[in-house]
């Protein structure tokens, strides 16, 4: 099921784009990676346009574009090809927005109370027991 | 605000209520089997919507306390549906998968569950986004949470002692992230020591979709 990385079943990451440079030692990973698993990398996920950019005398880059405009850069910086794919991995399963503070908002939610609204005259007493194992 | 509103509510009410009698009640005349070490469970026909719908009456007519409701309301005119099955109620979206429904039991509408997921407890019901611990799945798969404490709706409340085992709550896993990052800063006063740490905790983001229950 690795096709949907998404909200609400919207697909979340448009673009992922690969900044590398042909001749920097930090740049090794991504190589190999190009070199020898790029096709994988795409096959996986159809939906998602993975381009490769070389940039000369820079350090390497993940770059994923979102359906919410935002952009977020990975530094790829002296990682393995596993570690960049892990990296790839990372910004798939994330949404377009900055990181937040989930402990705040644990649970966001449209219902209000189903059972009713809690007051003074609510009767908890005459409350039948239907089956008790 | 009419008392047809309330006739109505009324009426679902008890058609509902009509149906879980008539299965629990054949439940009860057979045999007392299925009872696990670990589950067993209350079963609480409720009051709460006749007490909602007195407090309506309350707020409008008059400031006294609530009474039964027959002796507030004439007899309603509506008669409710005769053994309709129970497809009417039960249906949801069509996203639900039919296998969920024919495995784990008919959905509950209009309910909440309290799940156990990664050491703490979460207050559920469908449509809801809950931020758990990391879990080892993956963005997009369809879990089950087994460890469902309590299911209530309107009509009823079930209590598990601890856990009920009939009752399954389904997610779907949308974000596997970090946290924010917080900053952990430790200081000795007089000392001329301090210290700085960053901290992003790994995080599970997953939305629920089905809360089932097997009544039988």
């Amino acid at each position: 099921n690795r096709d949907t990385m998404s909200r609400k079943g919207v697909q979340q990451l448009n673009k992922i784009v690969i900044q590398y440079c042909k001749w920097g030692g930090s740049s090794k990973g991504v190589r190999d990676l190009i070199n020898n698993g790029l096709e994988d990398l795409k096959s996986i996920n159809p939906s998602l346009t993975v381009e490769v950019v070389q940039r000369s005398n820079k350090h390497p880059n993940v770059r994923g574009e979102y359906v919410t405009g935002i952009v977020k850069t990975i530094s790829a910086r002296n990682e393995d090809a596993e570690g960049v794919q892990k990296l790839v991995d990372s910004l798939k399963s994330q949404w377009g927005t900055k990181a937040k503070n989930w402990n705040k908002h644990r649970r966001i939610t449209d219902q209000l109370c189903t059972q009713g609204p809690w007051s003074p005259f609510v009767d908890l007493k005459n409350v039948e027991v239907v089956r008790e194992n | 605000l009419s008392v047809k509103n309330l006739l109505v509510c009324v009426a679902t009410h008890s058609s509902f209520s009509s149906m879980l009698s008539r299965t629990l009640g054949a439940v009860s005349s057979s045999l007392p089997s299925r009872a696990t070490t670990h589950s067993s469970c209350r079963i609480f026909s409720s009051c709460p919507s006749s007490s909602s719908s007195s407090l309506f009456l309350s707020r409008y007519a008059s400031t006294t306390p609530a009474k039964p409701l027959s002796s507030v309301l004439t007899v309603p005119t509506y008669s409710p549906p005769s053994d309709t099955p129970s497809t009417d109620i039960n249906s949801s979206s069509s996203d639900t998968n039919p296998e969920l429904i024919r495995k784990y039991g008919p959905i509950v509408p209009q309910s909440f569950a309290v799940v156990h997921v990664g050491g703490k407890q979460y207050k559920v019901s469908k449509g809801d986004v809950i931020t758990t611990e990391k879990l080892p799945v993956e963005v997009g798969d369809n879990i089950i949470l087994d460890k469902v404490l309590l299911v209530g709706s309107k009509e009823f409340t079930a209590i598990g002692t601890p856990i009920l085992t009939a009752a399954k709550v389904s997610a779907t896993i949308e974000e596997q992230t970090r946290m924010q990052k917080a900053i952990i800063f430790k200081r000795k006063r007089r000392k001329n020591t301090q210290r700085t740490q960053g901290h992003r905790q790994y995080v599970t983001v997953m939305r629920i979709t089905d809360i089932f229950m097997n009544y039988a």
